[in-house]
């Protein structure tokens, strides 16, 4: 089935809204492709491809949501779930204390056509995808050593989308993202040490050559995998720090994005609730969330391609924290109106299981003017502190992260590999002590990974940043006694 | 939408139909997995209510050309939607790589093992009540005092059928049904902030009474806290909650037979010896009376066995699905689980049940020094999987001395190694909670490091 055959559904859930009397009716219809290679020691353990079709139907009544979905596209299935919609948005009229009428909207009729990309996964062949994720792995084993396991992962999703409502709103586009991830474990004795090396966004295929090629990728995987083998454990204690651009960006996400999400602001559950205006950080810090993003190598860094958000409004570029002024929410329709302000573009949903909610898509720290010279510089002693292997971040501004890897940094030189780099602290103190950011900017996204809230997740998005330098009386690492 | 239910023999004659068509078309082996699943949500966070439900259908095929794997899926039981399924994972096997470690499809395992708990009355409750629920749960915690500044409350249920098939004669299925309500909350006074949260899970109809205001008067009883301004080795009770997620996390993944085989487990070459304490003893027990995720079979239509992984200290089993099995040349202990029709079956845990024997209080008195930390820790899904290195962040947490609790501490910070936690075990607790995982208590560990 084509979604041209498909749109009909959508038609038929309005119509159907219009007749048993829906006062405002929004239906999304996606037809997604997923594509995955795993390969472990040489061996292509997984190849499989998916299709997720689906129809999802929101009801607002007096400003309370009512949502309900379905996989089975029959006449009789896509009416029930409209009236499943309103019913439970009639009933939760009764319930609810709070109400988020939907902000005025004219209607947004659009087709935005994709960035100019060479290569879309949809038209390269398996075979060369396979190739692809071969020679990351031949690459890893040339330059790994004591090495216990090689993992790369190639990951691809594209489709189709439509996004409807009573007002007149019909947008259709065409998302799409691509990664690879090669993943090293090197073992000496007792001491297991990983590493990997990944790109992606919503890039072509041929993007994946030189610099970002899978020899590369492999490469780095395998020798920083070595590198760790003999690298000390990070020195407990407060120290200063440079954050490398991949550790900004999941800080600029997790730890400061989500407290700028307005139905979190709304509902009191996080620290910038009732801040807005307020200087927060140094001045050296910009904090911006945007749909698309256009700026120095986009094609490189394209991040997550997001024109419009599940309600079908346009992408705006926000800026949350300007100069370290809390100055901007992200919102969705709901949340602009109580909010007093407009819709950002940021009512998302994981797929059409899901109701949109306000959720990111490009997050990033504005690059300063730094060289990476002058940062490790400036920084004297301390530590460098790269890309991440996760970690958390609390309503209330703590967070804990894992780097992958660092190093120890004296009189403003590289001096020696470090492991289990573990930072924690709380974003309004971390927003202060940066004192410089480096003029490399770089914005990741992916296959792989993605935001869990709302238990929505792994939804699709990008995060980066330059390089900031954290001074003041340091970030706090962890560290075994 | 709600109190209809696909049955178990609708599914595996449709699974069935798939199986012999792939092989009619060119696969060797061939196995169908169909699966319909309905969800009713409700939540309320911090006023804003929200409400989901919704069917859930499809198929995913795996089909095996000599020694290549293809596999691809859709969500839908449609035949024509089938048919290019069909094609897909036939071109995918084509193409694909040989991988010379895989044998075959599973053959029927029989064990004479039955089905979980189902329960009818589930089926029949609407978005409605789960919204009252949910309400109430709010209001409790809202009403239990007002230093109560945040909740997060929820309800839902699930019901649903799977069947899977293969060219083998595998041909089994299950069905499940099963309601939770949780709440997360926070409490402020004069600044200071903390948090808490329950979930609690059945898979028979039951309400949610007292879950609210137990929360609350929990956290309420966190503030006051004190730092604890220096770094000790001493002993950490982790609350039942925290060690369902730390050894959900860490055992869940050491005790596969992949991660064993491909030698990026730390229990590699470890069967038979002592890797924990002589009081630690851990099953899988997928057939648990009321366990969550129990079942008749796994997502290979394998029968689940019941087995000890740890025995009084003692590696004892690996948990295999049918690829690893025969790599090993022994039988699927039934432990191959899909994320959903559109998963292939990775190895996971059914049920982890641990007993203890000992209170909490009396765990509190054997300590000289050390932590109970409760509610949850930061940084756990992080630690290092291989390794067993962990450095958790710990912002409910009360410091004992001398057998007895002082009071409720700031935010600290623990660092170890998981795989010397269960060397270092010192007490088990009599309380174990029914969880997503299984059925856990309250676990005290000594030699740790501990700061703030």
């Amino acid at each position: 089935m084509e979604l041209s055959e498909l749109e009909e559904f959508v038609d038929l859930a309005l119509g159907y809204g219009a007749k048993i009397g829906v006062p405002f009716i929004e239906v999304r219809l996606e037809d997604g492709s997923v594509g995955e290679i795993r390969l472990e020691k040489g061996e292509v353990k997984e190849s499989k491809a998916l299709r997720d079709i689906g129809l999802a139907v929101r009801v607002i009544y007096n400003g309370v949501s009512g949502f309900a979905f379905t996989t089975r596209l029959k006449k009789d299935s896509v009416e029930k779930v409209v009236e499943k919609a309103f019913q439970a948005a009639k009933v939760g009229d009764k319930i609810t204390a709070l109400r988020l009428p939907f902000a005025d909207s004219e209607p947004v009729v659009d087709n935005p056509h994709i960035p100019p990309i060479k290569q879309h996964p949809k038209n390269v062949s398996f075979e060369d995808k396979r190739e692809m994720v071969m020679r990351a792995y031949e690459s890893a084993k040339d330059y790994g050593k004591s090495v216990a396991s090689i993992i790369v992962r190639y990951g691809e999703a594209y489709g189709a989308k439509i996004v409807a409502n009573s007002e007149g709103t019909r947008v259709k586009w065409d998302p799409w993202t691509v990664e690879i991830v090669c993943m090293v474990i090197s073992k000496e004795g007792e001491v297991l040490a990983d590493a990997w090396d990944r790109h992606g966004g919503s890039i072509g295929l041929e993007i994946f050559e030189g610099h970002f090629s899978p020899e590369q990728l492999g490469e780095n995987a395998a020798k920083w995998a070595a590198e760790k083998l003999v690298a000390k454990k990070v020195p407990a204690g407060r120290q200063r720090a440079l954050a490398d651009n991949k550790l900004t960006g999941v800080l600029a996400h997790e730890s400061f994005g989500h407290q700028t999400e307005a139905d979190l602001m709304i509902s009191g559950a996080v620290v910038l609730k009732d801040r807005m205006g307020e200087k927060l950080g140094s001045e050296n810090v910009t904090v911006v969330d945007e749909g698309v993003y256009e700026g120095d190598n986009a094609d490189i860094y394209r991040g997550w391609w997001c024109p419009h958000d599940d309600e079908g409004v346009r992408a705006e570029k926000v800026v949350m924290l300007d100069k370290g002024v809390f100055s901007s929410s992200l919102n969705s329709r709901g949340t602009a109106k109580y909010m007093g302000s407009k819709p950002t573009g940021n009512a998302r949903a994981l797929d059409f299981r899901f109701e949109p909610i306000v959720r990111m898509r490009n997050t990033y720290f504005t690059p300063g003017d730094m060289s990476f010279e002058e940062a490790l510089e400036l920084l004297r002693d301390g530590i460098y502190a790269i890309d991440t292997f996760g970690g958390q971040a609390n309503f209330d501004g703590n967070f804990m992260f894992k780097a992958m890897r660092g190093y120890l940094v004296r009189k403003g030189e590289i001096v020696e590999p470090l492991r289990d780099v573990a930072i924690t602290g709380n974003i309004l103190d971390f927003l202060k002590k940066v004192e410089g950011a480096t003029r490399d900017f770089e914005l990741h996204g992916g296959y792989f990974g993605g935001c869990g809230k709302g238990g929505q997740g792994p939804l699709f998005l990008a995060d980066g940043g330059p390089k900031l330098l954290l001074g003041g009386d340091g970030v706090q690492f962890g560290g075994e006694m | 939408m709600v109190g209809k239910m696909v049955d178990v023999d609708e599914l595996l004659s449709f699974a069935d139909t798939i199986v012999k068509k792939a092989v009619a078309r060119g696969a060797d082996e061939a196995e169908a997995f169909v699966s319909s699943d309905t969800t009713v949500e409700c939540q309320i966070q911090g006023g804003i209510l929200t409400t989901r439900e919704g069917v859930d259908e499809g198929l995913g095929v795996r089909v095996v050309i000599g020694k290549s794997v293809g596999f691809a899926s859709v969500s839908s039981l449609d035949e024509k939607q089938a048919d290019e399924v069909i094609s897909k994972a036939l071109s995918l096997a084509k193409i694909a790589p040989e991988d010379p470690k895989f044998q075959q499809l599973p053959d029927p395992v029989k064990r004479g093992t039955r089905s979980g708990i189902f329960d009818e009355t589930i089926m029949k409750v609407d978005s409605a009540s789960l919204m009252e629920e949910s309400a109430k749960i709010v209001q409790e915690a809202m009403q239990t005092d007002k230093r109560v500044s945040y909740v997060y409350g929820f309800s839902g249920l699930d019901y649903g059928t799977f069947g899977v098939v293969n060219s083998r004669g595998v041909g089994s299925g299950d069905k499940n049904t099963g309601i939770g309500a949780g709440i997360y909350l926070k409490a402020e006074n004069n600044g200071e902030v903390k948090l808490g949260y329950e979930l609690v899970v059945s898979r028979e109809h039951r309400d949610f009474e007292g879950v609210g205001e137990n929360l609350a008067k929990n956290v309420i009883g966190y503030l006051g806290s004190k730092p604890l301004e220096s770094t000790f080795e001493g002993t950490v009770i982790f609350e039942n909650k925290i060690v369902d997620e730390l050894f959900s996390e860490f055992l869940g993944y050491s005790v596969s037979a992949l991660a064993v085989q491909e030698k990026r487990s730390f229990f590699a070459n470890k069967l038979g010896k002592q890797v924990a304490s002589k009081d630690l003893t851990i099953h899988d027990d997928p057939q648990l009376h009321e366990g969550i995720k129990t079942i008749k079979c796994d997502h290979e239509g394998i029968d689940v066995l019941q087995k000890p992984i740890i025995k009084e200290g003692v590696l004892k089993n690996y948990l295999y699905t049918s690829y690893t099995a025969y790599i090993d040349n022994v039988e699927s202990t039934g432990n191959a689980i899909r994320s959903g029709f559109q998963g292939l079956p990775r190895t996971a845990p059914i049920n982890l049940t641990i007993r203890g024997n000992k209170n909490l209080e009396e765990m509190v008195s054997e300590v000289e020094k050390g932590v109970l930390i409760r509610e949850y820790v930061m940084g756990l899904g992080h630690a290092n999987i291989i390794t067993g290195d962990f450095s958790i962040v710990a912002p409910t947490a009360f410091l004992i001395e001398k057998g007895e609790i002082k009071h409720s501490l700031n935010t600290i910070t623990i660092a170890g190694n998981f795989f010397q936690t269960l060397k270092n075990i010192q007490a088990i607790g009599n309380d174990p909670i029914l969880t997503q995982n299984g059925k856990i208590p309250t676990i005290a560990v000594k030699n740790l490091t501990i700061s703030g």
